[in-house]
This record gives C-alpha cells, structure tokens and sequence, in this order.
C-alpha cells in the first residue's frame, strides 16, 4: 500500500551551520514528502535524494502529526469522532488519521494532534484542509 | 468530584521528545501595570493588562529522543557549537505539540491537544544533564512565543491552542 509520508533531510549539507532558519536553502526544517511502500521498511529512504543537498540516504521520517478539527464546524472525517465528551467533539481531518488510530503500526498512526495547521504533517490533513502542494512540499496558509 | 488526568506525548519539530519525567508544566506571568493614586496612597486603583509570558516545563527521560536535541540545544545541530549570533528566537524556534495518549480522561476535555507552534528553550534555564553511570534526564523550560492564530486582527495573537 503506498502512502504520502513526511520527511525530513539530515545530511551534513543539509546541517551546516547558520542554515537553520535564516533562508540560505537548507532543507532540515522543510518537510517533504514521499510515496511510500508501507509494507517494507520506511525508517529511512536511501534511494531518495534530498531535493536541496543532492544527497542520498539522509531522509528520516518525521512523526505524523494530524489535523483535529471541531465537529460542529461539520469538517471533521465523516464517522470517526476522537473526543466524546458532553458538547465537545473532536473528529480528525483525514482518513487516514481516523484509521492510524485504531491500527497502532501504520506509519501515519497519529502521534500527535493539532488544530494549527503549520505544526501539522499529514500530507492527507494539510491536502483536505487546503494546503497546494508544490513538488515534494506543501504549502501551508496559516 | 471531576478529576482530570492523563499523559501527555509531544514532539518538537515534529520529532519525538521520547517520555517525560513528570509531564508538561505549564506556567505564565500576567504583566500589568499598576495605577495608583495619593487618594489611596500604595493601594492599586485600577491596572492596565499588558500581556502575558508562557513557559512549558518538563524533564526529558530520553536524552537521545529525536526531537530531544533540537530543545535543548536550539541554536546550532552540533552539541556544543554555538551557532548564529544575533539571529531572532523566532526564527530558530518549533513547535511543540503535546497530545494527551488516548483513552485517558485528559483525551476527552478541552486540552486533549495543545499546540505550541513558536516553542524556544527559554533564556537563562540551567539546562543540567548528569553525565555519569545514573539516568541521564534533560530538564527543559520551553517559552512560548505569541504567534497569530487566527485572523491577522489585535487580540489574536496567542502563545498556545488547545483543541
């Protein structure tokens, strides 16, 4: 089964110094995004190279973090409620997310929730809320 | 009697911060500043709010957790190296994202996820790690920087959302 996984570049070139955050092309704090193969090992992609360095072998994913969104604003995954508790209904974004909850060894199973979009990861939250998707990114409004 | 508790996992960066000692903490400062008056001398007359400081604190249990570095050691990816000088927090921080573990009681209330989205290690904690045969623990007190979190209007711009 393939799906959208989040990544993250640690290659050296990617970790030299002063790129963090200041806009000189790094791509360590740039999610990207890759079709996966659940079923055979996903730790690493050592055939993929990393569009900023250039370099194989240091793409590492991240931990899926997931969109929560209230119910009443009728956006959350049609039947699958997170939270129950008197008025407050929380349902996830995506399907994917919904389905990771009950099956803890999938690679998107939610590690974390948020309803900040930009702290999200889930390329199927961030695409259903409307993030546009450019190359390996995604584009996030805030 | 309505008690509410339950873990907390969280990830900084979108990386694991591993398990925690005792928890998140979360603590803030309201800042005001006061009127007074020679009427009623000392006594506060009114006051007039100027905003807020929040701090998450917490004991990292995995010191090699893989979002472990990126909080203790915000300003450079070598340990040790002390990277730019003169760039804004802003810039360098995170965020983090704390996620109550399911089925507990603090998975049904209002802060069953709280997201931290300008998380930094604060200025002047003493970071003390025990470098020795015992547990290696990494305590942490983490500021919340405000970022708008909603539409760009005055009185929006928040430290933290739960959900």
């Amino acid at each position: 089964m393939i799906q959208t996984l989040p990544y993250r570049c640690y290659s050296p070139d990617c970790q030299t110094e002063g790129t963090k955050g200041n806009g000189t092309g790094n791509g360590t704090n740039i999610i990207q995004y890759f079709d996966v193969n659940i079923n055979k090992p996903h730790k690493a992609l050592p055939d993929e190279k990393c569009p900023y360095c250039r370099i194989k072998g240091h793409l590492t994913g991240v931990k899926a973090i997931h969109m929560v969104t209230s119910d009443t604003a009728r956006q959350a995954f049609k039947g699958s409620k997170m939270f129950h508790k008197d008025h407050l209904d929380f349902g996830f974004m995506c399907a994917e997310s919904a389905d990771g909850y009950l099956h803890p060894k999938t690679p998107l199973y939610p590690d974390s929730f948020t309803n900040y979009p930009p702290a999200a990861t889930c390329w199927y939250c961030l695409t259903e809320y409307g993030a546009t998707a450019r190359g390996n990114q995604l584009i996030v409004r805030s | 009697m309505s008690n509410i508790s339950g873990a907390y996992s969280a990830t900084y960066n979108a990386n694991a911060l591993g398990i925690t000692n005792k928890g998140f903490q979360l603590s803030y400062q309201i800042f005001k500043e006061k009127i007074v008056g020679d009427v009623l001398g000392d006594s506060t007359l009114d006051s007039i709010y100027l905003g807020a400081d929040s701090y998450f604190d917490t004991v990292l249990n995995e010191y090699n957790a893989a979002g472990a570095q990126a909080a203790f050691w915000p300003y450079h990816t070598t340990f040790g190296k002390l990277g730019l000088i003169g760039q804004s927090d802003s810039l360098v921080a995170s965020a983090l994202v704390l996620t109550a573990i399911p089925n507990t009681k603090a998975a049904a209330e209002i802060a069953a996820t709280i997201t931290i989205p300008v998380a930094i290690l604060a200025e002047g904690f003493p970071v003390e790690m025990l470098f020795s045969s015992r547990h290696r623990k990494v305590p942490l007190r983490m500021q919340c920087l405000p970022t708008q979190v909603g539409a760009v209007t005055t009185g929006t711009e928040g430290h933290f959302t739960v959900a």
